[in-house]
């Protein structure tokens, strides 16, 4: 099997180490290269598998544009790796254009107040705590992610995907930008009574790569 | 000259799993034999992410 790490626009892409140690080959159709390590097993998705494959996409993000691609694909042969890209050539041209000099920058919110709610005791009381978590989450979501959105070049978020968890939010920023997305990004959260914001990244272009379902 | 990244923070698994196993160039076909069962995969990974957990040091 061959695993695919990423595509992107031709780089030199230096041997970069891989999965199991394995290097890290280009394989170019046309002006996209592929970024593989051949000969491979598809890797189940353990914390040690999933850093390999981030460090790998870290590690070849240079000034070229590159998109990570999912964890776990694997193709059969070099063709079918040339067929993928010249089958999606042009929209991936287009993502490209999209996140060239940028990168990802993730904020997740986490309840300030940790307190276990007491167990619903009615199909009422668990339906009246669950639209409270959601309007604390909407709350948080309304002062946080407009004022970061608007540092950003596109912006995605998710609001209380888990309900630990009132906002986790992706942005695309210019990388000369980070460091003061960062730091507005910090100041947001202090501010906040209800939650704190985790910031993480940078990020290669996950929440980019392909376009946002409606 | 080249600029890569570097990313100072620690990498959490939270972070790491939504990003990896939801983010991403996605490709579907037959061609493709990609790591199946993803999404339940994703489920009971995160059912496992009990707080925050440090995968491993950002610095490089």
């Amino acid at each position: 099997m061959i695993y695919v790490y990423a595509i992107g626009e031709a780089t030199s892409g230096e041997g970069a180490t891989g999965l199991d140690g394995r290097p890290v080959e280009p394989v170019t159709e046309g002006r996209l290269t592929a970024f593989v390590t051949r000969d491979i097993e598809a890797p189940s998705p353990d914390p040690g598998s999933l850093l390999a494959h981030d460090e790998v996409v870290m590690s070849l993000m240079t000034n070229a544009a590159l998109l990570p691609m999912r964890f776990g694909t694997v193709l059969r042969t070099d063709a079918d790796v040339r067929a993928v890209i010249r089958d999606r050539t042009s929209e991936l041209m287009r993502t490209l254009d999209r996140v060239r000099g940028r990168v990802e920058l993730g904020v997740r919110a986490v309840w300030r107040d940790d307190r276990a709610e007491p167990p619903a005791e009615t199909g009422g009381d668990f339906l009246r705590a669950k639209l409270r978590r959601r309007s604390r989450a909407r709350l948080v979501a309304d002062e946080v992610h407009p004022r970061l959105a608007r540092l950003a070049a596109e912006a995605r978020c998710s609001l209380l995907p888990r309900d630990d968890t009132p906002l986790v939010a992706a942005y695309l920023v210019e990388r000369a930008r980070c460091a003061r997305f960062e730091a507005d990004a910090a100041a947001l959260g202090e501010q906040h009574p209800d939650a704190e914001l985790v910031v993480s990244g940078p990020w290669p272009p996950y929440s980019f790569s392909e376009p946002a379902h409606a | 000259m080249t600029e890569t990244l570097v990313r100072q923070r620690e990498v959490t698994l939270v972070d790491l799993v939504d990003r990896l196993l939801g983010g991403g160039v996605v490709i579907t076909g037959d061609i493709t034999l990609a790591v199946a069962d993803v999404d339940l995969v994703q489920v009971s990974l995160r059912a496992l992410i009990a707080s925050v957990d440090t995968v491993a040091e950002g610095a490089r």
